[in-house]
């Protein structure tokens, strides 16, 4: 116990020596609420971590993973959000782990060498129009012709589409048998012919949403990942990692920073009451997530037992984003009035003369309106609440 | 004390919202708050000329209709509803309030210009420390006779963009609070201006020795008493507007749950959908309790209409929550998008929460205020 607590003690330091030479001030201070970074300054970050081998610590070590103890992968992500430092693509935890467990030996030599360097961008191709929460309903069609696919239909909330390199999508490739039957899992090049894109100006005014149309766009049979019609398998599977990684604790420490250093800046008209509700919710909301970081502890531990509970990522899910939701909610009451300003319209300006509010006001209104989605995407939290029910139901 | 409406307000709610439905279009909308100047001026002529609404706040011998709070309900639910952006709080209920009591030749020329239409006011009270109190102001006035000026600054003055004319709160050099109308050219007031994210402008004002007539500082024997009970007016027309603008995003996205289908059924069919939506419909019920209570106490004596103001806001505020929230959670990916109306009426139900002091403001607000409950 002793002499890991002192390692732990010398990685943290290393970590945080690394991050002080490192990490430039100007991705510091660069805006950092979800998804209001410029892709540009995350990828740079991305290049530098890749460069001491550390932007996907918690992959294997083949695939240009660390071998990090839990412990150490939490004094990391620890160190990164006191460093504020920007986050990583969402999408690097998903499809990567797909490639390594069922790509080929060919996708995984094309793919995973410029994932882990930061020098390629993935979006994913999900939902549709009329497939949300029921994701196994989807419709897009992929027709065999010789060696290619012909892609047909339409994606829909794709974030980040419109600068991405790649797509990852789920696709039907036969009306046999249940829906889930049907799927299969592609790996599509943006820039193929008949690929367009349509932004969509979410509600925090900012555009990273997207409609991707698919008109006849050939995507070559060896871009399939594992078999034709397996691929609501792999989806299933990458669905748990996307699970896993919106619970991620690190993201939750940023906003709490960020809640605290406005409501720190913050003087107001009532003489103090309101500064005692203030660090009253400040404080509630830190429990709840020490809480949470615990139960993600012990969800670890188990798991590395054999005993993880069937719907621990499911219950993660829902407790990290409804945590996040509300630390979003309380940062705008703090903020009162200075939730008017449209964000969108301060983008590209700098210094704190252009800010209206206290520092931190954009990423504050943005993390709120944007953190809507987090109890929508990856799976609405209400069908994660069934699937904690049904596991509940399965034990009994 | 009555919480409906009676036959004459309804009738002027009813043709306020015909009048709304056949000339408010969401397209038109949509366009006006993109480009400039941001909105309709001719909806406003329309509000002054056709529907006689820019009389709203005034006496009968100024030209207006002497409405009672909640003559104002049954007009500004409607505007909630479909969402109006055009000032017709700042304008019409906030200045109109601050105006109505006010004498002189240069306040009534005001009052008969907003009446007719042609004046925009914008009501610069709030600063950087402001939540709820509206009377501790920093912006001061001083000087004697012809060589008054104002210093300091205005934090997001709501429409300020689309005035002709400023009423700005300040403290003269004796202490007391004062009421200065300036038209919005003046000179010496540093503006920037910006778009909100529920679609309309606001501007910070800085005010640096800017010169004041003498005129210019209206005759007000009690400010502070004048500007508290404008505010209350204000907070409680951003409810009636809240409970028009809630009512139709229930209304939406039940009909949504209908229509919407995901795994052979409709979305409205799952229980859990449905036990959301009745406590969106508690929610909304209380609050539009709340707000008819409070505007029909809106002319008692101060602490009485300020605790029911305040009992409002917080019914409303948490409202805003339940509904806004549940809204965009029960239209999936759709409530994301800025592109369709609940994804703008979840930004102005937001907003809303937050103006004019947020709900524990209020719980604050009203716990300060002796015997303002029922125990």
């Amino acid at each position: 116990m002793n002499t890991k607590t002192m390692d732990d003690r010398a990685f943290r330091q290393e970590v945080r020596s690394f991050l002080s030479e490192h990490l430039p001030q100007r991705l510091r201070e660069a805006p950092r609420a979800l998804l209001m970074i410029n892709h540009e300054d995350q990828q740079e970050w991305h290049a530098i971590l890749a460069r001491r081998g550390w932007s996907v610590p918690g992959w294997p070590v083949e695939h240009g993973g660390t071998g990090w103890t839990p412990a150490q992968r939490h004094i990391f992500d620890e160190e990164m959000s006191l460093a504020r430092a920007p986050m990583l693509s969402p999408q690097l935890n998903m499809i990567g782990p797909v490639l390594y467990t069922f790509g080929s030996d060919e996708q995984r030599e094309q793919h995973l060498s410029p994932l882990v360097a930061g020098k390629t961008l993935w979006c994913q191709g999900y939902s549709e129009p009329g497939s949300g929460s029921d994701l196994a309903s989807l419709r897009t069609r992929a027709v065999r012709d010789g060696d290619d696919y012909i892609v047909e239909g339409q994606k829909i909330w794709t974030t980040f589409a419109h600068c991405a390199d790649w797509m990852f999508a789920l696709v039907r490739t036969s009306n046999e048998g249940r829906p889930q039957a049907g799927i299969t899992f592609l790996l599509i090049d943006m820039n193929t012919p008949g690929i367009s894109v349509r932004p969509i100006i979410s509600i925090d005014g900012l555009h990273h949403l997207n409609e991707v149309f698919f008109d006849a766009v050939r995507v070559p049979v060896r871009n399939r990942i594992g078999e034709e019609n397996r691929g609501w398998d792999y989806a299933k599977f990458l669905l748990k990692h996307e699970r896993d990684n919106i619970g991620e604790i690190g993201t939750l420490m940023n906003h709490l920073q960020l809640m605290r250093r406005i409501a720190a800046s913050l003087d107001t008209d009532d003489g103090g009451a309101r500064g005692v509700l203030w660090r009253r919710d400040v404080t509630a909301v830190e429990a709840e997530l020490i809480a949470l970081e615990a139960m993600n502890a012990r969800r670890i531990e188990l798991a590395a037992l054999g005993r993880e509970d069937s719907s621990a990522a499911s219950m993660m899910k829902i407790a990290a984003t409804e945590l996040q939701q509300r630390i979003n909610e309380i940062t705008i009451n703090i903020l009162g009035p200075y939730v008017q300003p449209l964000q969108a319209d301060l983008l590209g300006t700098t210094g704190d003369d252009r800010l209206f509010g206290p520092p931190g006001t954009p990423e504050a209104v943005v993390n709120y309106f944007f953190g809507r989605a987090l109890s929508i995407l990856g799976g609405t939290n209400e069908i994660q609440r069934n699937l904690v029910f049904r596991a509940l139901e399965q034990q009994a | 004390m009555s919480h409906v409406l009676n036959q004459d307000q309804q009738m002027f709610q009813d043709a306020v919202r015909a009048w709304l439905r056949a000339n408010y279009g969401w397209e038109a909308r949509s366009r006006a708050i993109v480009g400039d100047p941001g909105f309709r001026p001719d909806v406003w002529q329309a509000f002054a000329v056709e529907l006689g609404l820019c009389g709203l706040g005034f006496a009968v011998e100024d030209g207006g209709i002497d409405a009672s709070g909640t003559d104002m309900l049954a007009v500004i639910e409607p505007m909630g509803e479909f969402a109006v952006i055009e000032p017709f709080i700042d304008t019409l209920v906030l200045a109109g309030r601050l105006l109505r009591t006010v004498q002189g030749a240069r306040a009534k020329a005001l009052v008969g210009r907003i009446v007719s239409g042609d004046a925009i006011v914008a009501c610069a009270l709030g600063e950087e420390r402001t939540r709820v109190d509206f009377t501790r102001v920093e912006t001061l006035l001083s000087g004697s006779g012809g060589a008054l000026t104002l210093v300091g600054r205005k934090a997001l003055v709501s429409a300020a963009p689309w005035a002709t004319d400023l009423l700005v709160s300040a403290r003269g050099d004796s202490g007391a609070l004062a009421l200065v109308h300036l038209p919005a050219d003046a000179p010496g007031i540093t503006w920037r201006p910006c778009r909100t994210i529920d679609g309309r402008r606001a501007a910070e004002l800085t005010f640096t020795a800017t010169p004041v007539p003498e005129d210019a500082v209206l005759p007000l024997p009690d400010a502070g008493g004048v500007i508290d009970a404008a505010i209350d007016a204000a907070i409680g027309a951003i409810c009636c507007e809240a409970i028009g603008l809630l009512s139709t995003m229930l209304a939406i996205t039940v009909a949504h749950t209908r229509e919407r289908r995901q795994f052979g059924q409709p979305l409205a069919s799952f229980q859990a959908l449905q036990h959301r939506m009745a406590d969106m419909k508690i929610a909304l019920e209380k609050a539009t309790a709340a707000t008819y209570a409070a505007m029909a106490r809106l002319d008692d004596q101060p602490a009485a209409r300020a605790a029911s103001i305040s009992v409002a806001k917080i019914a409303t505020g948490r409202a805003c929550k339940v509904v806004g929230q549940g809204a965009v959670q029960l239209h999936g990916g759709m409530g994301m998008t800025a592109e369709l109306p609940i994804g703008q009426y979840f930004q102005r139900a937001t907003v809303i929460e937050r103006l004019f002091g947020d709900t524990d403001d209020h719980i604050l607000r009203l716990d300060a205020i002796d015997n303002h409950g029922l125990i």
